[in-house]
């Protein structure tokens, strides 16, 4: 019997396939950008989270 | 329950406490900065060429600042550079299958999940991956995360165990020592008994197999431009049936729906765009090949967790054998158990090492108890119907395993920060499915993961004194060392941030559109869904109870910070407690001082431990898989 399919693939969904092709070059240049900030501005926060961390 | 399950399980735990005590050796030896080891010959150049490279001073120790710092700077780096992989793996070599980029929230998720020794996975390794971004960018997060963790439990107990010292040791020595000298070896010949088992470890493209029973599958129809074809369809909604009189049509009191058209204001039917699916003939299935045994070792003795394909640890290629099954539920709890032997050295009180693990084991076995019993009892609906043949709640279970190795393995790899599955969790019973979610709200210091589980031990260790301090009306004393408010107050933020990020993201989750359209189950085991996912990523677990379709840009933004939170944002405190150790006298026991093992010390760590998850996550437990339980008693099913 074959095996009964759950959709495991979210990823590779039709719709997500298509959203992912309809954005252009720069929207994905900005996205990355707001990722990288998001990255960065936490390290950020927690550098001074050891200063706070210091002075309690 | 069978014997032969009871017999494993007392194997289990003997094996565990038989390399306890070696591998805490072993451990003394890797994190002292002048241990030597019988691998020296062979690692000590390559050990002294990397911190040249580096330009790192193994000789010059660091403060609690300083070492925190340089673990932020480093998870800052290696959380980029995995993301750029990530995000141009179809330039870089080693993609024969020539996969495309990740989506930029995808990336960010998996970065900050490999960083924060989480991984969580909302991809699927085998359809998305290059070689070189699973060996480049996720292999080498499974050594340093892991090593990252060790590093900060040794700064900790460095702390409790020194006299008047202002460091706690180098973090760059001690990262480069326990990826050189503990990880990579154990990983070498980790890897080579799991290819003898059957793993694979190659770099040929992926193979294809003739189905010899072919079948079909509904996909969408697309135009010679490969654009998918849609047609207009009329929007339904579910509405009373009216008999020719215009009454509802009732039936057991209940009345009697059916699909009409929906309408707008003017009456005019409301009109949507569907895909036109067609019938496709299956008749070949794609085999994933890669280099998985390596990924395998690491994943599982460095807890962290993340497979090479998406069914995990249930795949055949990731966990072939009764064996490998066996040994890689014992490597995940390897290093944990070695550590609080590691812990009994450093201090000078062995006793209070065994006391940790013992306190530690207790905890496990009664998960395991809960769990296990939980699903060899079954779905009590099925039992009322009589259709419950194998003799238990099989579903979402890998039949080579069956239920006591699935519900052992679930255990296991949420006391620790694993997060490997060889089960669906999601498919757990009710309280099944609550030993693994509970496990991790705990904050994962059930031997827990490498390293993380001992100073997330040791916080509750500290309250422990604490509250027996306040108790007896003495100022409480740790090892000789007074704990005063700044150790307290640094424990409970340690505490409180995991407690706050969990319940606060998935509350948030529980009431916005983005949240609930990742559902696939109502109710309280919908709950149970959202509250896994955000106590998985913020224990830096990475197991997911699966159900919650999570590979959204707001899902993986949400559960990405929840992963840096949970993991630096604990981890700050920590070290800082380490500090403020360090610098402390340590006074010779007297009369009144607490004594910190036995059984009395046992019971109240136990009773400290349970007392903070329960105060922290038993409402929201008691709205999902506490409720569902009840629920499932009386045959209502989500």
């Amino acid at each position: 019997m074959p095996v009964p399919h759950f959709n495991y693939l979210p990823a590779l969904s039709g719709a997500r396939v298509r959203a992912q092709k309809q954005l252009n070059w720069i929207e994905r240049t900005m996205m990355d950008l707001i990722f990288i900030a998001v990255v960065v501005v936490f390290f950020a926060v927690s550098g001074w989270y050891v200063r706070f961390c210091d002075k309690m | 329950m069978r014997s032969i399950d009871w017999l494993q399980l007392g194997l289990f735990v003997a094996i565990l406490a038989l390399i306890t005590k070696p591998m805490g050796l072993y451990l003394l030896r890797v994190l002292d900065a002048n241990g030597r080891t019988w691998l020296d010959p062979i690692l000590k150049p390559l050990e002294r060429l990397t911190y040249r490279l580096i330009g790192v001073k193994p000789d010059v120790e660091q403060d609690w600042k300083g070492y925190a710092f340089a673990m932020l700077l480093f998870s800052l780096v290696s959380c980029l550079f995995t993301y750029a992989i990530l995000r141009l793996q179809h330039w870089l070599p080693l993609n024969p299958q020539g996969y495309g980029p990740m989506s930029p929230d995808l990336a960010f998720n998996t970065a900050t999940s490999f960083t924060t020794n989480t991984n969580w996975q909302s991809y699927t390794g085998e359809s998305t991956l290059s070689y070189f971004a699973q060996m480049v960018g996720l292999v080498i997060h499974n050594f340093v995360s892991a090593a990252t963790g060790i590093a900060i439990a040794a700064a900790l107990v460095r702390g409790i165990a020194r006299h008047s010292a202002q460091t706690l040791g180098n973090f760059w020595v001690d990262l480069v020592r326990t990826t050189y000298y503990l990880l990579l070896p154990i990983c070498t010949v980790f890897a080579v008994f799991l290819v003898s088992q059957g793993i694979i470890q190659n770099f040929k493209p992926y193979t294809k197999a003739k189905l010899t029973e072919t079948y079909t599958v509904q996909v969408p129809k697309t135009d010679d431009k490969n654009q998918p074809v849609t047609t207009n369809v009329a929007v339904m909604v579910q509405a009373p049936k009216l008999d020719s009189a215009g009454k509802p049509v009732m039936t057991n009191g209940v009345a009697v729906m059916v699909d009409v058209p929906k309408l707008d204001d003017k009456g005019q039917r409301v009109m949507t765009n569907v895909p036109v699916m067609v019938d496709q003939k299956v008749e070949e299935q794609v085999i994933p090949q890669g280099p998985v045994a390596s990924q395998i070792a690491i994943k599982m003795l460095g807890t962290n967790g993340g497979g090479y394909m998406n069914a995990n640890a249930s795949h055949p290629f990731e966990n072939p054998t009764p064996l490998s099954n066996f040994i890689q539920m014992l490597s995940i709890f390897a290093i944990g158990c070695g550590l609080t032997y590691y812990l009994g050295r450093m201090v000078k009180n062995q006793a209070h090492g065994w006391s940790v693990w013992a306190a530690m084991m207790v905890l496990f076995l009664a998960g395991v108890l809960l769990c296990w019993h939980s699903e060899a009892a079954g779905n009590p609906i099925h039992q009322q119907l009589g259709v419950a043949a194998a003799g238990g709640n099989m579903e979402g279970k890998e039949v080579r395993f069956g239920i006591f190795n699935s519900a052992l393995f679930a255990t296991v790899t949420t006391d620790a920060s694993c997060g490997a599955v060889n089960s669906m969790h999601d498919s757990f019973t009710a309280l099944g499915g609550f030993v693994p979610l509970f496990n991790i709200q705990l904050g994962e210091i059930i031997v827990g993961g490498v390293g993380a589980g001992l100073y997330g031990m040791l916080v509750f260790v500290v309250l422990a004194v604490f509250i027996a301090g306040l108790m007896v009306g003495r100022t409480p004393e740790y090892l000789g060392k007074k704990i005063q408010s700044y150790e307290v107050k640094m424990a409970m933020l340690a505490l409180l941030v995991l407690a706050v990020s969990i319940l606060g993201f998935a509350a948030w989750a529980s009431v916005s559109t983005w949240g609930l359209a990742g559902l696939n189950n109502t109710g309280p085991h919908g709950l149970s869904e959202m509250l896994y996912a955000y106590s998985s990523a913020n224990g830096n677990n990475g197991s997911a109870f699966a159900g919650l379709s999570a590979n959204t840009p707001w899902y993986n933004t949400t559960i990405g910070l929840a992963m840096l939170i949970g993991r630096f944002l604990m981890i700050v405190p920590i070290i800082a407690m380490a500090g403020s150790l360090a610098r402390k006298k340590i006074a010779p026991p007297s009369v009144g001082t607490f004594p910190v093992s036995g059984v009395t010390f046992v019971i109240l760590l136990l009773g400290t431990v349970l007392l903070v998850g329960a105060l922290n996550f038993l409402p929201a437990l008691s709205l999902g898989p506490i409720v569902e339980h009840f629920l499932t008693g009386q045959g209502k099913l989500y």
